[in-house]
Protein backbone atom coordinates (compact mmCIF):
# COMPACT_ATOMS: atom_id res chain seq x y z
CA UNK A 1 0.00 0.00 0.00
CA UNK A 2 2.95 2.35 0.65
CA UNK A 3 5.38 0.97 -1.92
CA UNK A 4 5.32 3.91 -4.33
CA UNK A 5 5.30 6.49 -1.55
CA UNK A 6 8.40 5.14 0.11
CA UNK A 7 10.09 4.78 -3.27
CA UNK A 8 9.34 8.45 -3.94
CA UNK A 9 10.56 9.51 -0.50
CA UNK A 10 13.71 7.39 -0.59
CA UNK A 11 14.67 8.85 -3.96
CA UNK A 12 15.04 12.20 -2.21
CA UNK A 13 15.72 11.60 1.48
CA UNK A 14 16.51 8.72 3.81
CA UNK A 15 13.97 7.67 6.44
CA UNK A 16 14.68 5.19 9.21
CA UNK A 17 12.43 2.10 9.43
CA UNK A 18 10.84 3.67 12.55
CA UNK A 19 10.14 6.90 10.67
CA UNK A 20 8.59 4.94 7.80
CA UNK A 21 6.27 3.16 10.24
CA UNK A 22 5.33 6.46 11.84
CA UNK A 23 4.77 7.97 8.40
CA UNK A 24 2.16 5.32 7.60
CA UNK A 25 -0.06 6.45 10.46
CA UNK A 26 -0.60 9.91 8.93
CA UNK A 27 -1.93 8.84 5.53
CA UNK A 28 -5.55 7.98 4.76
CA UNK A 29 -5.72 5.06 2.30
CA UNK A 30 -8.44 5.69 -0.27
CA UNK A 31 -9.62 3.79 -3.33
CA UNK A 32 -11.26 5.81 -6.06
CA UNK A 33 -13.13 4.29 -8.95
CA UNK A 34 -12.78 5.47 -12.53
CA UNK A 35 -14.61 8.81 -12.99
CA UNK A 36 -15.03 9.35 -9.23
CA UNK A 37 -13.82 12.71 -7.99
CA UNK A 38 -11.48 13.50 -5.16
CA UNK A 39 -12.18 17.22 -5.37
CA UNK A 40 -15.09 19.15 -6.85
CA UNK A 41 -14.71 22.68 -8.17
CA UNK A 42 -15.99 25.09 -5.50
CA UNK A 43 -15.04 22.87 -2.55
CA UNK A 44 -12.03 23.41 -0.31
CA UNK A 45 -9.23 21.01 -1.14
CA UNK A 46 -8.44 19.28 2.15
CA UNK A 47 -6.14 16.59 0.79
CA UNK A 48 -2.79 16.34 -0.88
CA UNK A 49 -3.07 12.98 -2.66
CA UNK A 50 -0.25 10.60 -3.49
CA UNK A 51 -0.98 8.13 -6.29
CA UNK A 52 -0.01 4.56 -5.39
CA UNK A 53 -1.88 3.12 -8.35
CA UNK A 54 -3.91 4.56 -11.22
CA UNK A 55 -4.08 7.95 -12.85
CA UNK A 56 -5.91 11.18 -12.04
CA UNK A 57 -6.44 14.50 -13.74
CA UNK A 58 -7.03 17.99 -12.45
CA UNK A 59 -9.09 20.32 -14.62
CA UNK A 60 -11.02 23.57 -14.65
CA UNK A 61 -14.10 24.31 -16.70
CA UNK A 62 -14.79 27.53 -18.60
CA UNK A 63 -18.16 29.26 -19.04
CA UNK A 64 -18.82 27.32 -22.25
CA UNK A 65 -18.33 24.01 -20.45
CA UNK A 66 -14.93 23.30 -21.99
CA UNK A 67 -12.53 21.41 -19.75
CA UNK A 68 -8.95 22.59 -19.38
CA UNK A 69 -6.63 19.96 -17.93
CA UNK A 70 -3.87 21.41 -15.80
CA UNK A 71 -2.29 18.24 -14.45
CA UNK A 72 -2.18 14.49 -14.74
CA UNK A 73 -0.85 12.32 -11.91
CA UNK A 74 0.34 8.76 -12.34
CA UNK A 75 1.91 6.31 -9.88
CA UNK A 76 4.47 8.03 -7.68
CA UNK A 77 3.07 11.53 -8.21
CA UNK A 78 1.23 13.92 -5.95
CA UNK A 79 -1.90 15.81 -6.93
CA UNK A 80 -3.83 18.57 -5.18
CA UNK A 81 -4.98 22.14 -5.66
CA UNK A 82 -2.07 23.62 -3.76
CA UNK A 83 -3.60 27.08 -3.48
CA UNK A 84 -6.84 25.76 -2.01
CA UNK A 85 -5.00 23.19 0.15
CA UNK A 86 -2.66 25.75 1.71
CA UNK A 87 -5.01 28.73 1.99
CA UNK A 88 -8.35 27.02 2.67
CA UNK A 89 -9.90 28.79 -0.31
CA UNK A 90 -12.46 27.31 -2.68
CA UNK A 91 -10.91 25.36 -5.50
CA UNK A 92 -11.33 26.21 -9.16
CA UNK A 93 -10.36 22.66 -10.09
CA UNK A 94 -11.94 19.23 -10.14
CA UNK A 95 -9.72 16.20 -9.53
CA UNK A 96 -11.01 12.99 -11.12
CA UNK A 97 -9.74 9.43 -11.44
CA UNK A 98 -9.20 8.31 -15.04
CA UNK A 99 -8.68 4.72 -13.92
CA UNK A 100 -9.52 2.82 -10.73
CA UNK A 101 -6.96 4.31 -8.39
CA UNK A 102 -5.37 3.81 -4.98
CA UNK A 103 -4.40 6.96 -3.15
CA UNK A 104 -2.75 7.99 0.07
CA UNK A 105 -4.31 11.20 1.36
CA UNK A 106 -2.62 13.73 3.57
CA UNK A 107 -4.61 16.46 5.29
CA UNK A 108 -3.04 19.84 6.04
CA UNK A 109 -2.96 18.98 9.75
CA UNK A 110 -1.36 15.59 9.10
CA UNK A 111 1.18 17.16 6.75
CA UNK A 112 2.18 19.74 9.38
CA UNK A 113 2.37 17.10 12.10
CA UNK A 114 4.41 14.78 9.91
CA UNK A 115 6.88 17.54 9.01
CA UNK A 116 7.14 18.37 12.69
CA UNK A 117 7.82 14.80 13.76
CA UNK A 118 10.05 13.79 10.83
CA UNK A 119 12.30 16.65 9.65
CA UNK A 120 13.36 14.60 6.62
CA UNK A 121 9.74 14.59 5.48
CA UNK A 122 9.82 18.38 5.46
CA UNK A 123 12.93 18.24 3.26
CA UNK A 124 11.12 15.78 0.98
CA UNK A 125 8.14 18.14 0.72
CA UNK A 126 10.45 21.08 -0.03
CA UNK A 127 12.16 19.16 -2.82
CA UNK A 128 8.78 18.19 -4.24
CA UNK A 129 7.62 21.82 -4.29
CA UNK A 130 10.91 22.85 -5.86
CA UNK A 131 10.49 20.27 -8.62
CA UNK A 132 6.86 21.23 -9.11
CA UNK A 133 7.88 24.87 -9.55
CA UNK A 134 10.50 23.92 -12.14
CA UNK A 135 7.99 21.73 -13.99
CA UNK A 136 5.45 24.58 -13.99
CA UNK A 137 7.99 26.98 -15.46
CA UNK A 138 8.81 24.46 -18.17
CA UNK A 139 5.11 24.05 -18.91
CA UNK A 140 4.59 27.80 -19.22
CA UNK A 141 7.61 28.08 -21.50
CA UNK A 142 6.35 25.20 -23.61
CA UNK A 143 2.91 26.83 -23.92
CA UNK A 144 4.44 30.14 -24.99
CA UNK A 145 7.20 29.05 -27.31
CA UNK A 146 6.67 25.56 -28.73
CA UNK A 147 4.75 24.49 -31.81
CA UNK A 148 1.90 22.00 -31.47
CA UNK A 149 4.16 19.21 -32.74
CA UNK A 150 6.94 20.10 -30.32
CA UNK A 151 4.51 20.18 -27.41
CA UNK A 152 3.16 16.72 -28.23
CA UNK A 153 6.56 15.20 -28.98
CA UNK A 154 8.16 16.60 -25.83
CA UNK A 155 5.26 15.43 -23.68
CA UNK A 156 5.63 11.93 -25.12
CA UNK A 157 9.37 11.96 -24.46
CA UNK A 158 9.06 13.29 -20.92
CA UNK A 159 6.01 11.32 -19.83
CA UNK A 160 5.39 8.34 -22.14
CA UNK A 161 3.23 6.71 -19.46
CA UNK A 162 0.74 9.55 -19.65
CA UNK A 163 0.49 9.72 -23.45
CA UNK A 164 -0.11 5.97 -23.63
CA UNK A 165 -2.77 5.83 -20.91
CA UNK A 166 -4.77 9.00 -21.43
CA UNK A 167 -7.36 9.55 -24.21
CA UNK A 168 -6.08 11.82 -26.96
CA UNK A 169 -8.72 14.50 -26.44
CA UNK A 170 -7.44 14.91 -22.87
CA UNK A 171 -3.86 15.14 -24.10
CA UNK A 172 -5.05 17.87 -26.48
CA UNK A 173 -6.74 19.71 -23.60
CA UNK A 174 -3.59 19.48 -21.48
CA UNK A 175 -1.49 20.88 -24.33
CA UNK A 176 -3.99 23.65 -25.06
CA UNK A 177 -4.75 22.25 -28.52
CA UNK A 178 -8.00 21.40 -30.24
CA UNK A 179 -8.50 17.63 -30.61
CA UNK A 180 -8.50 17.97 -34.42
CA UNK A 181 -5.18 19.85 -34.28
CA UNK A 182 -3.61 17.08 -32.20
CA UNK A 183 -5.03 14.48 -34.58
CA UNK A 184 -3.44 16.29 -37.54
CA UNK A 185 -0.11 16.60 -35.70
CA UNK A 186 -0.09 12.88 -34.88
CA UNK A 187 -0.88 12.03 -38.49
CA UNK A 188 2.04 14.16 -39.67
CA UNK A 189 4.40 12.50 -37.20
CA UNK A 190 3.21 9.01 -38.20
CA UNK A 191 3.53 9.78 -41.91
CA UNK A 192 7.12 11.02 -41.46
CA UNK A 193 8.14 8.06 -39.31
CA UNK A 194 6.76 5.56 -41.84
CA UNK A 195 9.21 6.77 -44.52
CA UNK B 1 -13.22 18.21 -0.96
CA UNK B 2 -16.02 16.17 -2.36
CA UNK B 3 -18.81 16.25 0.22
CA UNK B 4 -20.27 13.00 -1.03
CA UNK B 5 -18.67 10.71 1.46
CA UNK B 6 -18.73 7.00 0.78
CA UNK B 7 -19.88 4.79 3.68
CA UNK B 8 -18.99 1.15 4.28
CA UNK B 9 -21.55 -0.67 6.43
CA UNK B 10 -20.00 -3.84 7.77
CA UNK B 11 -22.54 -6.20 9.23
CA UNK B 12 -26.12 -5.68 8.08
CA UNK B 13 -27.97 -8.24 10.15
CA UNK B 14 -28.95 -5.80 12.91
CA UNK B 15 -31.83 -3.36 12.78
CA UNK B 16 -29.74 -0.25 13.54
CA UNK B 17 -27.18 -0.90 10.80
CA UNK B 18 -29.94 -1.74 8.30
CA UNK B 19 -31.72 1.49 9.16
CA UNK B 20 -28.56 3.55 8.75
CA UNK B 21 -27.64 1.88 5.48
CA UNK B 22 -31.10 2.58 4.06
CA UNK B 23 -31.13 6.22 5.11
CA UNK B 24 -27.59 7.02 4.02
CA UNK B 25 -28.04 5.30 0.65
CA UNK B 26 -30.65 7.92 -0.25
CA UNK B 27 -27.91 10.51 -0.62
CA UNK B 28 -24.48 8.88 -0.40
CA UNK B 29 -22.82 5.78 -1.81
CA UNK B 30 -23.10 2.87 0.63
CA UNK B 31 -20.99 -0.26 0.40
CA UNK B 32 -22.61 -3.21 2.16
CA UNK B 33 -20.81 -6.20 3.60
CA UNK B 34 -21.92 -9.14 5.70
CA UNK B 35 -20.53 -12.65 6.13
CA UNK B 36 -24.04 -13.97 5.59
CA UNK B 37 -24.68 -13.67 1.84
CA UNK B 38 -28.40 -14.32 2.23
CA UNK B 39 -28.82 -11.50 4.75
CA UNK B 40 -26.65 -9.26 2.61
CA UNK B 41 -28.70 -9.87 -0.53
CA UNK B 42 -31.95 -9.43 1.36
CA UNK B 43 -30.94 -6.07 2.82
CA UNK B 44 -29.59 -4.91 -0.52
CA UNK B 45 -32.87 -5.85 -2.25
CA UNK B 46 -34.87 -4.13 0.51
CA UNK B 47 -32.92 -0.91 0.07
CA UNK B 48 -33.39 -0.90 -3.68
CA UNK B 49 -37.07 -1.78 -3.48
CA UNK B 50 -37.73 1.03 -0.98
CA UNK B 51 -35.51 3.62 -2.69
CA UNK B 52 -35.00 2.94 -6.37
CA UNK B 53 -32.30 5.62 -6.62
CA UNK B 54 -30.35 4.31 -3.65
CA UNK B 55 -26.61 4.23 -4.10
CA UNK B 56 -26.06 0.89 -2.43
CA UNK B 57 -23.68 -1.83 -3.54
CA UNK B 58 -22.82 -5.30 -2.31
CA UNK B 59 -19.16 -5.83 -1.49
CA UNK B 60 -17.63 -9.26 -1.12
CA UNK B 61 -14.57 -8.06 0.76
CA UNK B 62 -14.58 -5.91 3.92
CA UNK B 63 -11.08 -4.64 3.17
CA UNK B 64 -12.04 -3.22 -0.22
CA UNK B 65 -15.27 -1.77 1.18
CA UNK B 66 -13.36 0.00 3.95
CA UNK B 67 -10.53 1.05 1.65
CA UNK B 68 -12.99 2.77 -0.66
CA UNK B 69 -15.02 4.30 2.16
CA UNK B 70 -14.56 7.60 3.94
CA UNK B 71 -16.62 6.43 6.93
CA UNK B 72 -16.74 2.84 8.20
CA UNK B 73 -19.81 1.70 10.13
CA UNK B 74 -19.45 -1.41 12.25
CA UNK B 75 -22.46 -3.26 13.56
CA UNK B 76 -22.30 -4.82 16.99
CA UNK B 77 -21.45 -8.20 15.47
CA UNK B 78 -18.78 -6.78 13.16
CA UNK B 79 -17.07 -4.93 16.01
CA UNK B 80 -16.58 -8.17 17.91
CA UNK B 81 -15.25 -10.05 14.89
CA UNK B 82 -11.49 -10.01 15.41
CA UNK B 83 -10.83 -11.41 11.97
CA UNK B 84 -12.81 -8.65 10.28
CA UNK B 85 -11.15 -5.95 12.37
CA UNK B 86 -7.75 -7.29 11.40
CA UNK B 87 -8.73 -7.15 7.72
CA UNK B 88 -9.79 -3.51 7.79
CA UNK B 89 -7.43 -2.02 10.34
CA UNK B 90 -4.77 -0.85 7.84
CA UNK B 91 -7.24 0.80 5.48
CA UNK B 92 -9.11 2.56 8.30
CA UNK B 93 -6.27 4.94 9.15
CA UNK B 94 -7.47 8.53 9.42
CA UNK B 95 -11.11 7.55 8.81
CA UNK B 96 -14.16 7.74 11.05
CA UNK B 97 -15.06 4.29 12.39
CA UNK B 98 -18.60 4.38 13.77
CA UNK B 99 -19.50 1.56 16.10
CA UNK B 100 -23.22 0.89 16.52
CA UNK B 101 -23.48 -0.67 19.89
CA UNK B 102 -26.60 -2.29 21.29
CA UNK B 103 -28.54 -0.88 24.19
CA UNK B 104 -26.36 -0.54 27.22
CA UNK B 105 -25.98 1.15 30.51
CA UNK B 106 -24.36 4.55 30.04
CA UNK B 107 -22.14 3.96 33.06
CA UNK B 108 -20.04 1.40 31.16
CA UNK B 109 -19.77 3.21 27.83
CA UNK B 110 -16.09 4.12 28.07
CA UNK B 111 -14.68 0.61 28.23
CA UNK B 112 -16.03 -0.33 24.79
CA UNK B 113 -14.78 2.87 23.22
CA UNK B 114 -11.31 2.35 24.64
CA UNK B 115 -11.29 -1.24 23.43
CA UNK B 116 -12.26 -0.24 19.91
CA UNK B 117 -9.88 2.71 19.83
CA UNK B 118 -7.16 0.22 20.78
CA UNK B 119 -8.07 -1.88 17.72
CA UNK B 120 -8.05 1.23 15.50
CA UNK B 121 -5.32 3.40 17.01
CA UNK B 122 -5.06 5.73 14.00
CA UNK B 123 -8.78 6.04 13.25
CA UNK B 124 -11.40 8.37 14.67
CA UNK B 125 -13.59 5.94 16.57
CA UNK B 126 -17.12 7.07 17.42
CA UNK B 127 -19.42 4.95 19.55
CA UNK B 128 -23.18 5.18 19.21
CA UNK B 129 -25.62 3.46 21.52
CA UNK B 130 -29.09 3.60 22.98
CA UNK B 131 -29.35 3.93 26.69
CA UNK B 132 -30.85 0.95 28.49
CA UNK B 133 -32.23 3.24 31.18
CA UNK B 134 -33.31 6.24 29.12
CA UNK B 135 -36.47 5.48 27.17
CA UNK B 136 -36.78 8.62 25.05
CA UNK B 137 -35.29 6.82 22.03
CA UNK B 138 -32.32 9.12 21.98
CA UNK B 139 -28.91 7.86 20.91
CA UNK B 140 -25.67 8.72 22.63
CA UNK B 141 -22.47 9.49 20.78
CA UNK B 142 -19.04 9.26 22.27
CA UNK B 143 -15.52 9.50 20.87
CA UNK B 144 -12.07 10.96 21.36
CA UNK B 145 -12.12 13.08 18.20
CA UNK B 146 -14.62 15.91 18.67
CA UNK B 147 -14.85 16.72 14.96
CA UNK B 148 -15.62 13.10 14.12
CA UNK B 149 -18.34 12.96 16.79
CA UNK B 150 -19.84 16.18 15.41
CA UNK B 151 -19.78 14.73 11.90
CA UNK B 152 -21.75 11.70 13.07
CA UNK B 153 -24.15 13.89 15.04
CA UNK B 154 -24.82 15.89 11.85
CA UNK B 155 -25.31 12.66 9.91
CA UNK B 156 -27.74 11.24 12.48
CA UNK B 157 -29.71 14.47 12.69
CA UNK B 158 -29.94 14.69 8.91
CA UNK B 159 -31.60 11.28 8.75
CA UNK B 160 -34.04 12.05 11.54
CA UNK B 161 -32.37 10.41 14.52
CA UNK B 162 -32.27 12.01 17.95
CA UNK B 163 -28.73 11.97 19.26
CA UNK B 164 -26.73 13.53 22.07
CA UNK B 165 -23.01 13.84 22.55
CA UNK B 166 -21.84 12.39 25.86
Amino acid sequence: MFQQLFKSIQEKVILTPEEMELCKTFFIPKKLRKKQTLLQEGDICIYNAFVEKGILRSFSMDEKGNEHIVQFAIEGWWITDLSSFLTNSNSIYTIEALEDSELLLLTTEAREALMDKIPMFERYQRLLLQNAYIANQARINSALTETAEEKYTNLGLAYPGIVQRVPQHMIASYLGLKPETLSRVRKQINTRSSF
Amino acid sequence: MSNRRTFAVLGVSESNSIFLAKQIAKTNPVLLFDHDAVVLNTVYSQILSEYSNAKAEIMICPTNASWEADVIILSNAAATDGNLIEKIRNVATGKIVLFLENKKNTINFESTLDKLQHFFPFSKVVQSFESAVDYNNSLFLNGNDKEAVKTILTLFTSIGLKANIL
